[in-house]
């Protein structure tokens, strides 16, 4: 398709979104306030967010309706990685130095995570707490953002695009995408080539957000520590929400264990640099 | 293994060299002389390049021995310590910088799976800073659970991927994390600036 591209940079990273004719400006602000929105709610960054006020007491707390989605598709990977994907790693990455201030200085005591059912319940439209808790939806919350841009996109009668998410893409329209696998280890590398069509594909790979020896932002929940025994993942569903969880739940479960809760294709890369992947999926690996 | 490397260094050093001699004697004019000195130290940053493969035991998940290019190495990128251009202007058609010298390599690597550590030999080689080549002999697995999971699942087992260069690959985007949060980019860049001695 003939391509226009509307490129920004929002919740810190870039995105580029490309639709086969120019958004017009108004559609261009109902993404960046779509944005503005969710990061309003769910940025631990932010001094005047919902889990910055969650993280000081505890309470009952009435989420937007974006939050049903995102907090179902969480427990399922909470469960589906037996505790190891958990929306309360927030105290522990502040704790290891991913932190508002960015300070990537890792605190020599450490913080424990605490079980869900223990600090917390949703009821599907309001979070109760027990107790003052640091949530990060960093394992879904990107992917979830660009099936919630996608859908601005839609309302403003735009049906063919790809929404790049600084690497977390959504896709629809007749015309699939070739997409390039980022070699976790060297940008200007692939070590493959999907085709995605009508979906969503995440990527998930803690090595170059990784700021001392060990230490990065996939936490396991049930140890505490950042995750050693894969070097990426990704993963293709039908939505970003579901993408990005499945990428990060894949450094902590099987595939056959997730497939009970989701359906999806991917590609898991392991640091000796072998590959694992789904029988169907749509692309190469240059093995 | 760093020690057969450094040996393959410094023979390419020497190489450096006389390359730069032979430059000396056929180029036809003086002012194509210094122009031709300072890309040569694309051949002369090997030596620069030779600790790289060195892997870390403490095995993390950025210390993957599999591939050299890996940000651990680039940490000490070659150009930035070739001291020889007095004024780095690049000639006309300056080749690529490489980063890497060709050629194989053997390395062992260590990584912790959930199972326990494990140990694996890598074999690969390199042309133009691209992996053309893999080989992986896996140390003895304490995890066999993970093998039999994949092997249920698994459309591809025991496969090792091969790099290709991004530009080749006529694609519409790349999915992956190289596009990360700017902040922390920054940050990052600044630590390792404090870092420095």
């Amino acid at each position: 398709m003939p391509n226009s591209e509307f490129a920004f940079e929002a919740i810190g990273a870039p995105w580029r979104i490309t639709t086969p004719s120019p958004l017009d400006d108004d559609t261009m602000a109902a993404v960046l306030a779509r944005i503005d929105d969710f990061d309003r709610t769910y940025s631990r960054f932010r001094s005047d967010s919902l889990v910055t006020r969650i993280s000081r007491q505890a309470g009952r707390w009435t989420f937007p309706p974006d939050a049903a989605p995102l907090f179902s598709t969480y427990r399922s990977l909470y469960e589906g990685t037996s505790g190891a994907v958990s929306p309360l790693v927030g105290a522990r990455l502040e704790n290891l130095g991913y932190d508002a201030d960015y300070s990537l200085v890792p605190r020599a005591e450490s913080v424990e995570i605490e079980p869900w059912d223990d600090v917390m319940s949703w009821d599907g439209e309001a979070l109760t707490t027990h107790k003052p808790v640091l949530l990060d939806v960093g394992a879904a919350g990107k992917g979830y953002l660009a099936d919630l841009v996608a859908g601005v996109l839609l309302d403003a009668g735009i049906d063919e695009y790809l929404v790049d998410a600084s690497g977390d893409l959504v896709h629809r329209g007749t015309e699939p995408v070739r997409v390039a696998l980022e070699h976790p280890f060297d940008p200007s590398q692939a070590i493959g080539v999907c085709e995605l069509s009508n979906g969503a594909l995440c990527a998930s790979a803690p090595g170059r957000r990784s700021w001392a020896p060990g230490i990065h932002h996939i936490v396991d929940a049930t140890t505490g520590q950042p995750t050693q025994s894969v070097a990426a993942t990704w993963a293709l569903a039908s939505s970003g929400l579901i993408a990005d969880g499945l990428a990060t739940a894949l450094f902590f479960a099987s595939a056959p264990e997730l497939s009970a809760s989701f359906h999806f294709e991917y590609v898991r890369m392991f640091p000796d640099s072998r590959v694992e992947y789904s029988r169907s999926f749509p692309g190469e690996l240059f093995t | 293994m760093g020690q057969s490397l450094r040996t393959r260094g410094a023979i390419a050093a020497a190489s450096g060299i006389s390359l730069i001699g032979l430059l000396a004697g056929c180029t036809p004019a003086a002012t194509m002389l210094s122009a031709d000195r300072t890309p040569t130290p694309t051949v002369a940053p090997v030596v620069t390049a030779t600790p790289i493969p060195t892997v870390t035991p403490a095995a993390v998940s950025t210390t993957v021995p599999a591939h050299p290019s890996a940000p651990v190495h680039k940490a000490t990128p070659p150009k930035v310590v070739a001291p020889i251009a007095p004024k780095p202007k690049p000639a006309p058609n300056p080749p690529a910088a490489l980063l890497y010298a060709d050629g194989p390599y053997d390395e062992s690597g260590s990584y912790v799976s959930p199972g326990g550590p494990e140990t694996i030999q890598v074999h690969l080689t390199l042309a133009h800073d691209v992996v053309t080549a893999v080989s992986v002999t896996p140390g003895a697995a304490n995890d066999p659970t993970a093998t039999s999971y994949e092997n249920l699942f698994a459309g591809g087992l025991n496969k090792v991927v091969v790099g290709k260069n991004i530009d080749s690959l006529h694609v519409g985007a790349v999915g992956g994390s190289s596009l990360t949060a700017q902040g922390f980019n920054a940050a990052l860049a600044k630590i390792k600036n404090d870092a420095k001695l």
